[in-house]
């Protein structure tokens, strides 16, 4: 298993970053264009509640364990779809 | 008939010890595992934790119990009660305001053992040490073997007046007060919830409920009750995934569940089309509703939403209790629509309740009758018994009324021994509420009615509205109070912002749009304004905004992040200095 840390390419990241936001903007009952991938989720107004559901939808949909310090690690879209293609990453290679 | 609850629940264990059963569905990476044990088995380590727990030395004082799963709490909750031991059900600490919470726990029912599972033990050990009360206070795992012999477990010495636990959900961070439950209380008011939701030795039920609330814990221990099933899984992974509340109740074909009316919201908006064409909740008889506000909007919202998947459109039972009185004080009848009525705004406001087909109506929801207990509207100030219609606090007297405040006698008093008239001692609930005919309809909270004009009108109403006035304001916290300015009652909202939705719009137009839409709506003076960002309004650990503390928190000046302020002169001269 390499050390060397990838960095999500751009490619890998769209479509990521696209689920999030519109999974949040569901979430607040907003349009997908109102949601900032870089603003922490916190200030736009995801409670705990939304946080876990957001959890949970995770898991259902890349099938990777997200317990509720998801958020507070990866505090905005941007970061935690950074995370998702990182842990993605391997699977596809090996698929 | 048992005088107290270990001796009812061994006589299920005997009837029903391998036909019946508590499953638990257990989060264990990205699936739930099903772990189930039968009456005979919760009956056996309930013995041999109670064989154990005789012999400490903590046992003469309440004993702590922290833990995140429900199947590892309930063998340990029984535990206590097996061996005449005052058991103490918290939350895992889990953020500063939570641990802040235990450590007064600690404190005020002087504990001195903890018992959890092994996978928070280290870190409540090293807790309990950089705390200062390493030398006071033991923290043992009860999930590994068993800690004691079932077979050399003897009955205790217990009868009804016998405290069986505490039950910590009122009081603020920095005064707990621990409700002291009786063997008494718990089988009287188990019985009336048995009897009047129909919850017999063939019923399921279906929970997701946290065990440290009075709902969560006595809706649990109701199927051991009565010799029924429980399905049951944690509150968090009812959050991560809400549907899957509705799927254990289709695959175990529940005839039984409970929830707060949040939840009920939840689910109905969460559930999509392809979840619902999936299920069949046609099983439910009882879908009950309470441990808050009910909202007529929601329950049509789920008729609707869920009706599609077969959910039975009568089967929402409105409930109304607090721990105080262990925890079921009315409910509607089952198989009935909870009744709803349209009543004239401004008579409502001056506490009459007066039946209108204006549109202009406010609706109440009823939480149904009084059960096994007897209700009386009281005037607050007075303490004379009202008519129907009109509104006033409740005060309750009962069996299922309990003992009272652990260590706290004056309040204890002051809750518990309301004289009414020559009748006797009732219970203040401290809610205020109105009889028509024969229900109880719950209009607020007494301590945070709004007088406005010799009007009364409820927070609730006004920061409903508040949030409705633009998108940054919607699904956010805000608390609407009253600051007594000398000549005159005046309004101040302290509202959240989320910021990052605002579109453009200046912190003073929202404001100028909150005074506008509250002056308006309920035709006052308009209020005064402050807007905060994220986290900027108190809440309680079950979500609920703490409009007490905002008021101090307002007057001392220490309201942050604030955002903007737009207060009158004669209110910003009552405010310390920041």
């Amino acid at each position: 298993m390499s050390n060397t840390i990838s960095t999500p390419t751009a490619a890998a990241l769209a479509p990521i970053t696209r689920w999030l936001v519109e999974r949040v903007a569901g979430y607040l009952d907003v349009p997908a264009r109102d949601i900032d991938p870089t603003t922490p989720l916190a200030e736009i107004g995801i409670d705990s509640v939304s946080a876990l559901s957001l959890c949970g939808d995770v898991e259902e949909r890349w099938r990777i364990p997200a317990d509720a310090t998801l958020v507070f690690d990866y505090p905005t879209i941007a970061e935690i779809a950074g995370y998702l293609a990182d842990e993605l990453a391997p699977k596809a290679a090996a698929s | 008939m048992y005088p107290d609850f270990v001796s009812h629940v061994r006589a299920q264990a005997d009837v029903h010890g391998d036909t019946r059963f508590y499953a638990y569905h257990r989060e264990v990476g990205l699936e739930l595992v099903e772990e189930v044990l039968s009456f005979r088995e919760i009956d056996r380590r309930a013995r041999a934790t109670a064989a154990w727990l005789s012999q400490r030395p903590e046992a003469d004082r309440p004993v702590l119990l922290l833990y995140l799963d429900s199947i590892d709490f309930l063998p340990a909750f029984l535990g206590c009660l097996y061996a005449g031991v005052i058991a103490v059900p918290a939350p895992l600490p889990h953020d500063q305001q939570s641990t802040q919470r235990v450590a007064g726990m600690l404190d005020d029912a002087d504990i001195g053992l903890v018992l959890t599972t092994s996978a928070y033990a280290e870190l409540l050990t090293a807790w309990i040490a950089d705390n200062g009360r390493a030398e006071t206070v033991s923290c043992v795992y009860t999930d590994a073997d068993d800690l004691g012999d079932a077979e050399s477990w003897r009955m205790p010495d217990l009868d009804g007046d016998t405290v069986a636990f505490l039950q910590y959900t009122s009081g603020s961070t920095s005064e707990p007060k621990g409700v002291m439950v009786t063997h008494g209380n718990l089988l009287h008011n188990e019985a009336t919830i048995a009897a009047t939701v129909g919850f017999d030795d063939a019923a399921t039920g279906v929970s997701w409920l946290p065990h440290f609330h009075d709902m969560g814990l006595i809706s649990m221990l109701l199927p051991l009750y009565a010799g029924g099933d429980l399905v049951f899984m944690s509150p968090l992974a009812f959050l991560k995934r809400p549907v899957r509340w509705l799927e254990m109740i289709d695959r175990y074909r529940a005839e039984f569940t409970l929830a707060p009316n949040f939840a009920y919201e939840l689910v109905a908006r969460r559930a999509t089309d392809e979840q619902l064409a999936g299920l069949d909740l046609s099983s439910l008889r009882v879908a009950l509703n309470g441990a808050e506000p009910i909202r007529s909007r929601t329950l049509d919202a789920v008729i609707e939403r869920l009706g599609t998947a077969a959910f039975p459109p009568n089967a929402f039972v409105t409930a109304y209790g607090m721990a105080e009185l262990t925890l079921l004080a009315t409910a509607s009848r089952v198989g009935d629509p909870p009744v709803r009525i349209d009543v004239d705004a401004a008579a409502l406001e001056r506490n009459v309740a007066v039946l209108t087909t204006d549109d202009t109506g406010v609706r109440l929801v009823s939480s149904g009758p009084p059960r096994d207990l007897d209700i009386r509207i009281v005037d607050p100030n007075t303490g004379i018994a009202l008519p129907d219609n009109r509104v006033g606090e409740i005060w309750v007297r009962g069996a299922s009324v309990t003992a009272g405040y652990w260590n706290r006698p004056d309040e204890t008093e002051a809750r518990f021994g309301a004289e009414l008239a020559g009748e006797g001692a009732y219970l203040r609930t401290g809610d205020l509420g109105l009889r028509h005919q024969c229900h109880i309809f719950v209009t607020g909270r007494l301590k945070d009615l709004l007088i406005i004009n010799g009007r009364n009108l409820y927070p609730q109403d006004i920061e409903e509205v508040v949030r409705d006035v633009h998108p940054a304001l919607a699904g956010t916290a805000g608390v609407a109070l009253s600051i007594d300015a000398g000549q005159q009652e005046r309004l101040l909202v302290i509202q959240e912002v989320r910021t990052a939705l605002l579109d453009g719009a200046s912190l003073a137009e929202v404001t100028s749009l909150i005074k506008v839409a509250v002056s308006r709506h309920f035709d006052v003076p308009a209020p005064d304004v402050v807007l905060v960002d994220r986290r900027g309004v108190h809440r309680t650990t079950s979500g609920k905004v703490q409009r007490r503390s905002m008021r101090t928190s307002f007057l001392e000046n220490r309201i942050h992040p604030l955002l903007h302020e737009d207060i009158a002169t004669t209110v910003q001269r009552l405010r310390g200095s920041a």
